[in-house]
């Protein structure tokens, strides 16, 4: 069965006026807007769409994650890297031009306070792989027990523009005074953008770089690899190219650890209406005679999925 | 303004207003919820349904086009007793006609899907979708070869009391020799037009963009094509069309219906903004505000 809930009913359309626009490194920027609405309904982990042209070129808004959003203040960051046509226009466009922008979209990271017992969230994990319907970012825990909150080392983890989603997050953990780390990966050093707003946080930021101009040389799963986890359950939120998130949450499934993942797929509406954003999640159905996987959809069942509900060789 | 009359009838279907929305683009309705009031749409057409559920194609689905977009997600639905069981029940609380879209692999198919929908609460009319593979026949579009698309329509009307809208595949050589197949075999009303076949290659990779290899394309680019489809089937046969294919705004509307649409599906709009609907039919206001129009119905088919 597929989900009849998984509507975003908290969203709105909003005239964004941009407040800034900058260019961090070449190709990487940060734009704040002002979105009053929207920034007091963001939790950490959704998504807005954004439409860069009023005309046809391009047609679709584009989905950017949201980097960062302050109730009080009605503004919202996206940090976003040109990709294209789409990413490429925003880049151009300047202060106290406005755009329209949509959200917020799809479910978010799981939060702390959803980790501690007692939480109507909780499920076992007999529930989930019994489960005909195991789609939905934050509403269910893959673990026996519920977990309680000082027992877990949040592990932030981000290959390149994956950065984006994750600074929220970061305030959410640090607000519980959470010893956190973020592994960050990416091509090479100028690739790299914000991680000094992460130590800031009091997060302990270790870089990887492909060609080791900054950091350890190699990929973000060589972070991971001598990661001491003292007595504590790392929780892994994982952002970034497909075949690190993939990577990752083996990693993280051999271990036993906790991992959430923010897919990222084609999309049109945003909405669950058009169902251009599929990505093959796991229903436990295999034993009963079903084939095992379902088309959960990207935009409103995700981005975060736990990496277990995701089928990772389909 | 206040004395315009915006309601038209679509082949037994009476709508408040002249917009509807795209089968495929809307999902099953309340998706649109949080940006739209639905009771102000004319009509509702929610996602194609089939038999037994359906997973659709691999990803990628999509992809942008030049003004349009491509799509092959393959009628990815949950079926239609699932449909009944759980997306019903919430659409039958809004006060706007639903046309449930459907789709099957043979002649059998479309016959239970009308029975079955005729029985279903809030339903208040069918759209048939003709262009999908006829598996019976080798993979051959229902939509392309007049006989079939006029069984399929033979066996929708005979199961159901409602009325049968038959969607158009534009993906022929003459529109209006599929017009008058399904006009003759008792369509109340005919939809045009479906998703022109299409592709894309990306240089990059070498390859075809989607996953399926072709897609439909909407949106824009396809506009001209399906006015020119609705000029011509208006002209052939004596039944109402709803237009569609890249409408986007009121004044493109207007133009549909002055082709000959009695109503309009907005489709691709949808996704370049979740207001678009409400959008166009305020539009259509505007030009009738404007124009002295006082009746929707003046428009229909009036630039033949
Ligand atoms: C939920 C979500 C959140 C995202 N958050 C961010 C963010 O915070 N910052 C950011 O920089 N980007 C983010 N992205 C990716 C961003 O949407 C794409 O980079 C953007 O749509 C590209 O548009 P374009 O017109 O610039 O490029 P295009 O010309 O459309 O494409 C450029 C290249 O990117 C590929 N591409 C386009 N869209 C996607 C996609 N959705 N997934 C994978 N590949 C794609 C194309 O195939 C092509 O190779 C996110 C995507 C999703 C689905
Ligand atoms: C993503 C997508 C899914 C679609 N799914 C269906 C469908 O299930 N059944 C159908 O008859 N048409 C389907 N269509 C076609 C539309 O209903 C419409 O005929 C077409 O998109 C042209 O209108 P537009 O240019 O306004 O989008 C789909 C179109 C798109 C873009
Ligand atoms: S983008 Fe339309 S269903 Fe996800």
């Amino acid at each position: 069965m597929q989900k009849t809930s998984s509507i975003n009913s908290s969203a709105v359309l909003a005239d964004a006026a941009i407040l800034s626009q900058e260019e961090l490194k070449p190709g990487f920027f940060r734009l704040v807007l002002s979105a009053p609405e929207l920034a007091r309904r963001c939790q950490p982990g959704q998504f807005v769409q954004v439409r860069v042209s009023d005309g046809v070129a391009p047609l679709l808004p584009r989905p950017i994650s949201i980097h960062g959003f302050d109730g009080e203040q009605g503004t919202l960051s996206l940090l976003y890297h040109v990709a294209g046509q789409g990413t490429g226009k925003l880049s151009r466009l300047a202060v106290g031009e406005s755009l329209k922008i949509w959200g917020p979209l799809g479910n978010g990271w799981i939060m702390p306070e959803n980790l501690t017992g007692g939480s109507k969230n909780l499920v076992s994990d007999s529930e989930v792989s019994d489960s005909q319907n195991f789609v939905g970012g934050s509403e269910k825990i893959p673990t026996d027990a519920p977990v309680d909150a000082d027992k877990i080392l949040p592990l932030f983890v981000a290959g390149g523009i994956g950065v984006a989603p994750l600074p929220p997050l970061a305030k959410a953990w640090r607000d519980l005074g959470a010893e956190a780390i973020l592994l960050y990966g990416a091509r090479s050093a100028d690739q790299i953008v914000t991680a000094d707003e992460f130590t800031a946080m009091g997060v302990d930021v270790r870089i990887a770089t492909e060609d080791g101009s900054e950091g350890v040389t190699g990929r973000v799963t060589e972070l991971l690899k001598d990661l001491n986890t003292g007595d504590k359950l790392p929780l892994l939120y994982v952002c970034g190219p497909k075949p690190m998130l993939k990577a990752v949450a083996q990693l993280a499934d051999d271990q036993g650890w906790l991992c959430q993942v923010s897919l990222e797929e084609r999309m049109c509406c945003g909405l669950g209406a058009c169902l251009s954003c599929v990505c093959k999640t796991k229903t436990g159905d295999e034993k009963v005679g079903g084939k095992g996987w379902t088309h959960a959809k990207v935009c409103t069942d995700g981005p975060v999925f736990w990496s277990r509900e995701v089928v990772w060789n389909g | 303004m206040g004395n315009l009359n915006l309601q038209v009838n679509l082949g037994g279907l009476a709508m408040k207003n002249p917009v509807t929305t795209a089968s495929g683009t809307f999902g099953f309705g309340l998706e649109f919820a949080p940006f739209i009031d639905l009771n102000r749409l004319g009509a509702i057409v929610v996602k194609g349904t089939t038999l037994e559920p359906r997973e659709g194609n691999p990803t990628p689905r999509m992809a942008e086009t030049p003004a349009g977009m491509l799509n092959a997600i393959g009628l990815q639905n949950p079926g239609v007793e699932a449909f009944i069981r759980d997306y019903l029940p919430p659409l039958r609380q809004i006060d706007t006609p639903v046309i449930v879209n459907l789709s099957g692999n043979s002649v059998e198919d479309y016959g239970r899907l009308a029975s079955i929908l005729d029985g279903a609460d809030g339903v208040a009319a069918l759209e048939v979708n003709i262009s999908c593979p006829n598996v019976k026949q080798g993979g051959i579009q229902f939509g392309t070869l007049p006989a079939s698309a006029a069984a399929v329509t033979r066996a929708v009307r005979e199961n159901t009391q409602k009325p049968v809208i038959v969607k158009l595949s534009p993906n022929v050589t003459d529109i209006t020799e599929m017009a008058r197949a399904v006009v003759d075999a008792g369509a109340d009303a005919l939809a045009l037009i479906n998703t022109l076949l299409g592709m894309d290659i990306d240089i990059r990779t070498r390859r075809p963009v989607l996953a399926n290899i072709f897609g439909g394309l909407s949106g824009p680019a396809v506009k001209p094509v399906a006015l020119r489809m609705i000029y011509q089937v208006y002209k052939a046969v004596n039944v109402p069309i709803l237009g569609m294919g890249g409408i986007m705004n009121g004044q493109d509307a207007i133009a549909f219906m002055l082709a000959g649409a009695t109503a309009i599906a907005v489709g691709t709009a949808n996704f370049t903004n979740p207001r678009a609907t409400l959008d166009i039919l305020d539009g259509i206001e505007e030009y009738c505000d404007r124009e002295g129009v006082r009746d929707v119905n003046e428009l229909i088919g009036a630039a033949h």
